[in-house]
């Protein structure tokens, strides 16, 4: 449980992630890092629009909840932002396989501008915060 | 007497005719209702799994998506992990993936996971006998 924040800490917080990712995007080896950074970025996008639409409520787990945060957070976006369910979702899947699977950022660096695309993909989530 | 009813008394006629409508009605509808009693039985004894009956769904959709190589449920405890095995990450087989997956979002109770894994020069064996999470 965190303390309550505003739309303003969400996207202050989005644009150090993605400035994190876009740096480490840049490098050679952090190919993992980077889709972890973006996958965050992603979500403090997601949590600013929550709260510029007054819906953060919907992005908050209760004691005795039992439905996860993540599984709350995957049907705000495919209710309210269907169009970047597809690149959250994958987001989350890959960000999962960087941080548990110790050979994923090996296997990934085979595919040559893959995280960029990722990255290039996750940015559009930046229109949700004009 | 129905004959007696019907030529003499035509009120007594229609009052037989009544109570014969309605008991055999009423027969039909007990007849009826016995014959759904042992189907609905029959339903709840069945030992249906609701993990299962999503799995055969997923399993389905998944099956014209060319990019997947393998699905998987892997039970733990009271959850179940559904994994969708790719060779390596490909936005065609993904979005299309996702899709589906978004399709079937809402009859996902929160017990369920779902995941796509690419598998790059592994087999999905290696990925379920690794330890959880």
């Amino acid at each position: 449980m965190y303390p309550k924040h505003t739309a303003n800490d969400h996207i202050r917080k989005s644009d150090h992630d993605c400035k994190l990712a876009e740096s480490l995007s840049e490098g050679q080896d952090f190919y993992d890092w980077t889709i972890i950074c973006t996958f965050y970025f992603a979500i403090h996008c997601i949590e600013a629009y929550a709260h510029k639409t007054g819906r953060e409520w919907q992005l908050q787990q209760d004691v005795g909840d039992e439905e996860s945060i993540h599984r709350k957070r995957e049907r705000f976006v495919k209710q309210y932002l269907s169009d970047y369910f597809g690149i959250y979702r994958n987001l989350y899947d890959k960000s999962r396989q960087s941080r548990y699977d110790p050979t994923y950022y090996e296997n990934i660096k085979k595919l040559v501008g893959y995280h960029k695309r990722l990255l290039q993909e996750a940015m559009k989530l930046k229109s949700l915060l004009v | 007497m129905q004959r007696l009813a019907n030529s003499n008394f035509p009120f007594a006629a229609f009052i037989y005719t009544c109570f014969n409508t309605v008991f055999s009605m009423q027969n039909s509808i007990l007849d009826y209702l016995s014959k759904e009693k042992s189907r609905f039985e029959m339903l709840l004894s069945m030992p249906i799994d609701p993990t299962g009956v999503l799995a055969a769904v997923f399993s389905k959709e998944l099956h014209d998506i060319s990019g997947v190589v393998d699905f998987r449920v892997v039970k733990r405890d009271r959850r179940a992990n559904f994994l969708v095995f790719v060779r390596e990450p490909d936005w065609k087989t993904e979005e299309q993936i996702y899709n589906t997956y978004a399709d079937l979002l809402d009859s996902l109770p929160d017990t369920i996971d779902f995941q796509v894994i690419e598998l790059f020069d592994r087999q999905p064996e290696d990925i379920i006998s690794a330890p959880a999470e």
